[in-house]
């Protein structure tokens, strides 16, 4: 079988830009050559939304594969196709709550995902699952079919409480789900960062005007260093991004040239290369 | 100004700092242990012709950065000699275990007295099974792989598990003895659960709780299990003879020059330094038994009572009780510990009675 990454895209946070992440880089890597396929795992729906296509019927939708009787025909759709043949959805919307609610029951509810992977491979060289903005059931899902987990922030004190709340609960379910490998964490990523007008993201990434004392608590890319995690670089807020996906569209074909097509191209290449280093 | 935040980013990431430990924490073990079964393993193999053999010339003593040092610092002549002469009679029996390193060499992992024998004899070629290791892993197994051999002596293998505790627990080792200590005693004062002793060396403030999770003691304990001893053992009958010991002492026990226990007799006398290195010297060069070290102590000890007395009048007192009363003034807890309150008083009483006695002498 050939090799295949999953990744994760989580963040205990809404809005912080996991829908973005996972359409940006996928995007990407299929521009790479890749084969791609995103999972829309969020009630919300927001993947349909950027992918620009209409919400599925409700039997074609990852609901079906959250099933204890699922048959490996999953529901897949092309995306973007006028551009590109790589990249295939999964995709979610209102029916994933119910699905949440009905793993509760299964025996290996939190296993549902990988095992239905592991016994109906899908061909693509990644998988990206787009998360709900708070951990659930569908997490627990999501991290045990993963290789690896994407943790976009918005560097606001609340939702940077919330990442370390998701670290924590990733660490704690890496024991008790005994996930071998464990995935990892990849890396996290500051999304809609506004240096010019928001003290609080400056603080909170060491990029304060004012000079650091000793006195000062450390930075959110301090913190991480000190655990060993990524931070790639930041992502400034955008109105263009939001702009791209509100119709439909990943940034790379709607604004070639626009800075973050940069960031998200730099994450896609930390994929690859966890791929190539694998195989 | 800084920004006022209630929750500085420290305090958030907290709980998931003690998570991911906890979690290196199994994860190490579960490798560990894998790792050792190898060991275990190459060990009850024979060498067969399928055991990879390097040149002797490439292999070299595991280099570490500063900070982690070998378990073993001596290597004794006589067991030497003795492996080489079983390396002459049947070959060498288990392949070394080694890395390799960025120059092009084999760093030894486990086997450096093979290899040392092997060299003084020519050898010309050594089987070997290489691993690719970073430098904990790589310490981590030579500590177990030496201490699973049994033939360190007391004071290295004591080195060796402090520094196999402190790498795994990804402490210093400066800090990990009064850890021991902390936790033991909970434990034979209190009978105090390891969540009760969590509890107790979290309000401590002290640093030490920072790294401490109830796993990590949990752990503290299945590394001494794994060489059949106890926490509690170890830090009353080990630590505690360590930590009081001089260092030329334990210099001569890591060179195997004199047995542990031996030391331990020494240290106990409390000798000066100067009685205590020609009492070492003679212990090893006569190779005096126990008793006959603590015969002489003994008479050393009543020559210089002698000399005391001879030389040194009653008028120490006033010295003495002032140095001891300056040592406990600035001693912060004796003030406060409820349980010296009652001979803090009794002290009071004492000096009341003596000043009044003062004000009556002529
Ligand atoms: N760097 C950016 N600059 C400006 N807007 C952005 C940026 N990143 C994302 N957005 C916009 O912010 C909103 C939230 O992003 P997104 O939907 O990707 O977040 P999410 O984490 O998936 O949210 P949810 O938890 O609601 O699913 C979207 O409208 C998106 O287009
Ligand atoms: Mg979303």
């Amino acid at each position: 079988m050939p090799k295949q990454l999953r990744i994760a895209v989580m963040s205990n946070a809404g809005g912080s830009g996991k829908s973005t992440l996972t359409v940006n880089v996928g995007y990407e890597l299929a521009a790479q050559g890749y084969s791609v396929a995103l999972f829309g795992l969020d009630p919300n729906g927001s993947l349909t939304l950027f992918c620009g296509l209409p919400d599925p019927p409700v039997e074609d939708t990852l609901n079906r594969v959250f099933q204890k009787d699922f048959d490996g025909n999953w529901p897949l759709f092309n995306c973007w196709s006028e551009k590109t043949s790589r990249v295939q959805v999964c995709l979610g919307g209102l029916i994933m709550t119910e699905a949440a609610q009905r793993l509760v029951l299964l025996d290996r509810k939190a296993y549902i995902l990988a095992d239905h992977l592991e016994d109906y491979p899908l061909p693509h060289d990644f998988i990206l699952f787009d998360c709900p903005g708070t951990i659930d059931m569908l997490h627990s899902a999501a991290l045990t079919a993963s290789n690896y987990v994407l943790i976009p922030i918005q560097p606001d004190d609340k939702d940077i409480d919330g990442a370390a709340k998701l670290l924590e609960w990733i660490f704690d379910s890496i024991r008790t789900l005994r996930l071998k490998p464990a995935p990892e964490i990849m890396g996290f990523v500051p999304n809609r960062v506004r240096l010019g007008d928001r003290a609080q993201h400056r603080d909170n990434m060491g990029l304060s005007n004012r000079e650091k004392t000793a006195q000062d608590p450390p930075s959110l890319p301090d913190m991480l260093a000190a655990m060993k995690i990524h931070c790639f670089s930041l992502i400034k807020d955008s109105a263009e991004i939001g702009n791209a996906a509100s119709i439909g569209l990943p940034l790379k074909s709607y604004r070639p040239a626009h800075a973050a097509n940069k960031n998200f191209k730099e994450i896609a290449r930390v994929i690859q290369k966890k791929l190539s280093s694998q195989s | 100004m800084a920004r006022h935040s209630s929750r500085p980013v420290s305090t958030m990431f907290a709980a998931a700092q003690t998570s991911q430990l906890e979690t290196q924490i199994v994860q190490k073990d579960e490798e560990i242990n894998a790792l050792k079964s190898q060991l275990v393993a190459l060990a009850n193999t024979p060498i067969s012709s399928s055991v990879q053999r390097y040149l002797t010339a490439d292999f070299i003593a595991l280099r570490l950065p500063d900070g982690l040092t070998q378990p073993r610092k001596y290597f004794d002549r006589l067991a030497l000699d003795k492996l080489k002469t079983s390396i002459q009679k049947v070959g060498i029996q288990e392949p070394l275990l080694v890395r390799p390193a960025d120059d092009g060499k084999l760093e030894i992992i486990s086997g450096e007295r093979r290899w040392r024998s092997a060299m003084e004899l020519g050898l010309t070629q050594l089987p070997a099974l290489v691993k690719e290791l970073s430098d904990e892993e790589a310490l981590e197994i030579a500590l177990v792989a030496n201490l699973m051999r049994e033939d360190l002596n007391l004071v290295e293998e004591s080195d060796s598990i402090i520094a196999l505790i402190a790498l795994r627990l990804k402490i210093s080792r400066d800090r990990l003895p009064s850890i021991l200590f902390k936790i033991k005693n909970l434990r034979s004062r209190y009978r105090y659960t390891n969540t009760e002793i969590l509890a107790v060396m979290t309000e401590d403030k002290a640093e030490n709780s920072r790294i401490l999770s109830k796993e990590a003691i949990a752990d503290i304990d299945a590394i001494f299990a794994e060489f059949s001893m106890t926490l509690e053992s170890f830090a009353a009958n080990r630590l505690t003879a360590l930590q009081k010991m001089p260092e030329s002492l334990l210099e001569a026990v890591r060179q195997g020059k004199v047995g542990f226990s031996k030391a331990d007799t020494i240290r106990k006398a409390g000798l000066s330094e100067q009685a205590l290195s020609l009492l070492l010297e003679e212990a090893v060069t006569a190779d005096l038994t126990k008793q006959e070290i603590r015969t002489k102590i003994q008479a050393l000890k009543a020559r210089s009572q002698l000399l005391e007395k001879a030389e040194e009048p009653e008028k120490q007192i006033r010295d003495r009780i002032h140095a001891s009363y300056q040592r406990l003034r600035t001693n912060q807890k004796v003030w406060e510990t409820p349980k010296l309150q009652k001979h803090l008083r009794q002290m009071e009483k004492l000096l009341q009675s003596i000043s009044e006695a003062a004000a009556q002498l002529p």
